[in-house]
């Protein structure tokens, strides 16, 4: 049996609709496709084929392919180290994603220069020892960082020398167990003369967190 | 810029330096110990020689800002 068509005239639109017309189904001659419910426009596929959707999209079901501009709501669910984010990432291979979650750049007096979810930075009275605070909390301690120092001392003028020459190193503060909120750091001399591991400050550090 | 300037345990003064992602009042509640006074200042009030950092002090028995939260 072939194909039942409907099809308007020259000059109208072909129009499924409810009884007062709050709910529709609309093929214009302008050649775009409009479903509207409760008198809102919910669903357009305009003479390029691109589809707009007005509303909240429920159990839209799998994305196999195509460019998604719009925004993900909170309540939205997806599965962990998703196909397409690890493509997306350049992430090949089994091993899953792990974000940063935390990350700064700072000065020796406790100045940022660039920062991810760190609210501040706490300049702590002893030599090289600094608090750094998050925006929002790890939810619990378990987290991984590591630190990079810049080997100098003196604002990029020199490379360090002597005793602060590498290895100079970022260390979890020994007497302060890294919390939820907050990671107590300090640095120290590398290991070459009567020096070796006393506290420093260098010009600039540079922390992430991960978990 | 403004700092926040709070004692230690040993009476030595902590910087916390606020990275704009609060507000430096916001912050101040935040980031300072719980129940500890703290007193906000323009960075450009600090000592400038860090030679003897852990010497600096600062009266926070009358003159202060806030508490930590």
């Amino acid at each position: 049996m072939a194909d039942r068509t409907v099809k308007s005239d020259d000059t109208n639109d072909l129009v499924l609709s409810n009884n007062d017309g709050s709910a529709k189904i609309e093929v214009n001659e302008a050649q775009n496709i409009i479903l509207t419910g409760g008198s809102t426009t919910g669903l357009t596929i305009d003479t390029s084929g691109n589809t707009t959707l007005a509303g909240t999209a429920n159990d839209i079901g799998t994305v196999t392919s195509g460019t998604f501009n719009g925004t993900i709501g909170t309540s939205a669910s997806g599965s962990s180290n998703l196909p397409a984010v690890k493509t997306a990432l350049n992430a090949s291979g089994d091993a899953g994603i792990y974000a940063c979650r935390a990350w700064v750049q700072f000065s020796n007096s406790g100045t940022r220069t660039g920062y991810g979810n760190v609210s501040s930075v706490t300049d702590e009275a002893q030599t090289g020892q600094y608090s750094i605070n998050f925006e929002n909390g790890m939810g619990d301690d378990n987290y991984a960082f590591a630190g990079m120092i810049a080997n100098t001392t003196d604002n990029w003028s020199s490379d360090s020398t002597g005793a602060t020459r590498g290895p100079p190193g970022i260390f979890q503060n020994g007497t302060s167990q890294p919390a939820a909120g907050s990671c107590k750091v300090q640095s120290r001399y590398g290991t070459e003369n009567s020096s070796d591991g006393n506290d420093i400050e260098f010009s600039q550090y540079t922390v992430v967190f991960f978990r | 810029m403004k700092v926040i300037i709070f004692p230690e345990e040993n009476g030595s003064i902590s910087v916390c330096n606020p990275t704009g992602a609060l507000s430096v009042e916001a912050t101040a509640l935040k980031d300072v110990p719980t129940g500890v006074k703290y007193k906000i200042i323009d960075a450009s009030d600090l000592p400038t020689d860090r030679s003897f950092r852990i010497a600096w002090e600062f009266d926070f028995s009358t003159d202060f800002d806030g508490v930590g939260a």
